[in-house]
């Protein structure tokens, strides 16, 4: 009976994950944010649900889905993020419950009389806590396993947790960095920008220059969003023609991202490295507000695989191109990618950061093995 | 003649105090071998929209009476932000001795059929040819002075239409200064002697100017295998490529275009029909091709003392990106877009284009006119600023842009000989 409810669990883990890649492929998940609590919530899923008996087997098997799901969309990078920032959950929990486990245990080595052979074999490997503990004891107890499956799957809803008030957490910052009567630029939409200007908004009065990034123009959701509603902002929109012509009056340029790479430089939405360049001129400071979530283990040595090139129609009608236009090539990149010396600073959940920083964080955030799995 | 130099925005030109009696004085003078004193620079009074006083003086100068826009941006406060003017409201003003040339081409002006300076310049040009070979001098008037009377309402009529560009600024200059020249003849060749002068300006200036800079970049600048990017659309540029095409040069083009006018689809078009590859995309993916271009030509509208360029918005995002990755920006441009004044950022003197346009492609903004919150900006101009610009191509050869101040006063020198 127990082996049905397991094989029941499994199907339900299946379902969840062919319609988050079934959303990804059709392009209807929208977000880093979103596809990071998706991705979250599967491989706890994983966790609670899979057969696995050694550290080895759950980590292989957490590698196995996290890889389908990258593949539905690799420039969605926030998902491998995610499943290697699990990954390191994993490990450093399974660490620290060894670590107490053979403190447990080593307390009964002290009376002879119940001394087993398996405490031995713990003695002997109580010097190699720490990392080097991919191999373990054959087989758990079954409530050892228990203990372990609960205690990992409280550090990723800690995690969770921890990313569901990322927004408030970056906007708490605001108010240090934008003062009063100053000029604010941004490019297209993002929610965590948003969030940030209308906290310090809700202090401080300021303007904002919004640069609208056709072809999707994005910078009209977010103009329309930031001058709207409680906290409302004096915005203007731009073109993207505008965004020399007006940098030498702006103060401070905000932007998000969609990934941070490893080396600290940023893809992000097409239209930003612009922004970005334009400010370097005018000796703007450039900050990126962004989830740590986003921030990925690899440096940006390939940047083609990473680009995603969207519909020409976008860009000129399908309808206009007749006859001779036929032989036109229309290019519609989605991603710009941006070197870290045009960024300035990185405003996180867990706080400001300089780009050279980054690759520091990167020990917090993701296990050495992991960080090129897939 | 030294005249004193209009003003950009009012164009008020000579002072009435000064009749051309003396004007002729001073010319004389001249002849005699007189050191050349430097031309003065235009004031920098120019009509800056947040001084009431003038900001009254500009609007009852107006013919056409403008709408003041109700969603002003206030960085640009100091620049006139009117609604454009309903074509009725202009015809209904026409009825006030507007030769019928000038409304039609200020008519096109308006609704932005007649676009980019030298078709500008052509086309107000013409409009003006029309309007003296029309004119008759009244009874017991002087040529001189009553033609160029006359020519002032015509000339803000074309302002208000839409603001000049510099390359009309500098024109009128000189047709202004023609018709000074003519007090001491008679009616007939009085026209003549202005005609001739604008037609020499027209073919001299322009059209010449045009084909000798089309000569010198082609033989010198385009090689084979060039990727050139090119940004909007530049009458010049076009030219440049489909010349070069003709030639047998093979290369192939980028086209690098932005909201709100799209005017890279037309060249795109031209091209494309004289059989040169194209690659089109819009400002946002520059980052993405601009590595594999190897020059970028761009036209403009006027080239300004301290060597900015002044051109259509977003050629100084372009500039800016092709200079970063070491690519040689090449501006071509007329010695008659040469203007005597200096600026330092895109905001000192701008063109504000009408809000909705910006809006017209893609989503809309529902409801944006009623928040108070939220405004639109519609830059028409842009400037690049010297370091970016690797040579400026004019009739007169390939210049760095800290020259264009001594081209500027060679002109000078050459007409105060006239």
């Amino acid at each position: 009976r127990v082996l049905h409810k397991m094989t029941h669990a499994v199907q339900h883990l299946e379902t969840k994950v062919n319609e988050f890649i079934t959303n990804l492929k059709r392009g209807t998940v929208c977000g880093s944010y979103g596809c990071a609590q998706e991705t979250a919530d599967i491989c706890r899923l994983v966790v609670s649900v899979t057969r696995w008996t050694t550290l080895k087997m759950l980590i292989s098997n957490v590698i196995e889905y996290g890889k389908r799901l990258q593949e539905a969309k690799s420039s969605e990078i926030v998902i491998g993020n995610v499943v290697k920032h699990i990954l390191y959950i994993i490990r450093e929990e399974y660490s620290t419950f060894k670590e107490e486990e053979q403190q447990k245990n080593s307390k009964q080595v002290v009376v002879p009389s119940l001394a087993k052979s398996r405490s031995i074999n713990k003695l002997s490997q109580s010097g190699m806590i720490g990392w080097m503990d991919d191999d373990d004891y054959d087989g758990m107890q079954e409530e050892v396993h228990n203990n372990l499956k609960s205690i990992i799957i409280e550090g990723i809803d800690d995690w969770l947790s921890s990313i569901e008030t990322l927004y408030l957490s970056v906007a708490d910052e605001a108010i240090h960095h934008i003062h009063t009567n100053e000029v604010i630029m941004t490019v297209g939409k993002s929610r965590t920008v948003e969030y940030f200007l209308k906290k310090a908004a809700s202090a401080r009065k300021f303007q904002v220059f919004v640069s609208e990034a056709a072809p999707g123009y994005s910078g009209r959701e977010m103009a329309t969003s930031l001058s709207t509603g409680k906290d409302a902002v004096d915005t203007t929109l731009i073109s993207d023609s505008a965004i020399f012509a007006l940098m030498s009056r702006v103060n401070k340029v905000i932007i998000g991202t969609h990934a941070v790479m490893a080396n600290g430089g940023l893809l992000a939405p097409a239209g930003t490295h612009l922004v970005a360049q334009a400010a370097k001129y005018h000796k703007v400071p450039v900050i990126v507000c962004c989830g740590l979530y986003k921030l990925c283990p690899v440096f940006p040595s390939n940047l083609d695989s990473l680009q995603e090139l969207r519909s020409p129609t976008e860009v000129l009608k399908f309808e206009e191109v007749v006859g001779p236009m036929e032989s036109v090539i229309v290019e519609n990149p989605s991603w710009d990618y941006i070197p870290p010396d045009l960024v300035d600073l990185y405003i996180t959940n867990t706080g400001g950061y300089n780009p050279t920083y980054l690759y520091r964080l990167l020990a917090e955030l993701y296990h050495p093995k992991d960080r090129t799995v897939f | 003649m030294s005249e004193k130099a209009s003003n950009r925005q009012s164009p008020q030109q000579q002072s009435p105090q000064q009749p051309h009696g003396q004007g002729q004085k001073q010319q004389q003078t001249k002849r005699q071998g007189q050191p050349q004193q430097p031309s003065r620079a235009p004031s920098n009074a120019r009509v800056q929209m947040d001084l009431p006083h003038k900001r009254k003086q500009a609007t009852k100068k107006q013919i056409v009476q403008l709408k003041v826009s109700t969603k002003e941006v206030a960085l640009f406060s100091h620049l006139p932000q009117f609604e454009k003017p309903a074509s009725v409201s202009l015809m209904a003003k026409s009825g006030e001795s507007i030769h019928p040339a000038i409304v039609t081409v200020g008519l096109k002006y308006s609704e932005r059929i007649i676009t980019g300076s030298n078709a500008r310049v052509m086309a107000m040009l013409d409009a003006f040819i029309a309007f003296i070979k029309d004119y008759k001098t009244p009874h017991s008037k002087v040529l001189a002075l009553d033609l160029d009377n006359q020519l002032k309402p015509l000339i803000q009529f074309i302002e208000d239409c839409r603001p000049m560009s510099i390359g009309m600024r500098n024109a009128v200059k000189v047709v202004r200064g023609a018709i000074g020249r003519t007090t001491v003849m008679p009616e007939a060749e009085a026209k003549e002697h202005v005609l001739a002068v604008i037609d020499e300006y027209k073919k001299q200036k322009i059209l010449d100017a045009d084909k000798v800079i089309c000569d010198k970049v082609i033989a010198e600048k385009i090689v084979n295998g060039d990727v050139i990017l090119t940004y909007g659309s530049s009458y010049i540029v076009q030219r440049i490529l489909t010349v070069a095409h003709e030639k047998g040069i093979n290369f192939r083009v980028i086209i690098v275009d932005s909201n709100p006018k799209f005017e890279g689809r037309t060249l795109l078009e031209r091209l494309n029909a004289a059989g040169i590859d194209c690659t089109y995309l819009l400002l946002t993916g520059l980052s993405y091709v601009v590595k594999d271009a190897t020059k970028f030509l761009m036209g403009a509208h006027g080239l300004l003392s301290n060597g900015a360029v002044v051109s259509r918005a977003g050629s100084a995002v372009v500039a800016m990106m092709a200079h970063y990755n070491h690519i040689p920006v090449l501006v071509c441009c007329e010695t008659h877009k040469f203007y005597e004044r200096v600026q330092l950022d895109a905001i000192c003197n701008n063109e504000l284009e009408d809000a909705e346009s910006l809006l017209r492609d893609g989503t809309s903004m529902a409801g944006w006119k009623e928040n108070e919150k939220l405004r639109v900006l519609n830059l028409a101009y842009d400037l690049t600023p010297m370091e970016y610009v690797s040579a400026v191509v004019t009739e007169v050869g390939l210049v760095p842009t800290t020259s264009i101040p001594a081209i500027l006063r060679e002109d000078d020198f050459k007409k105060n000989l006239e």
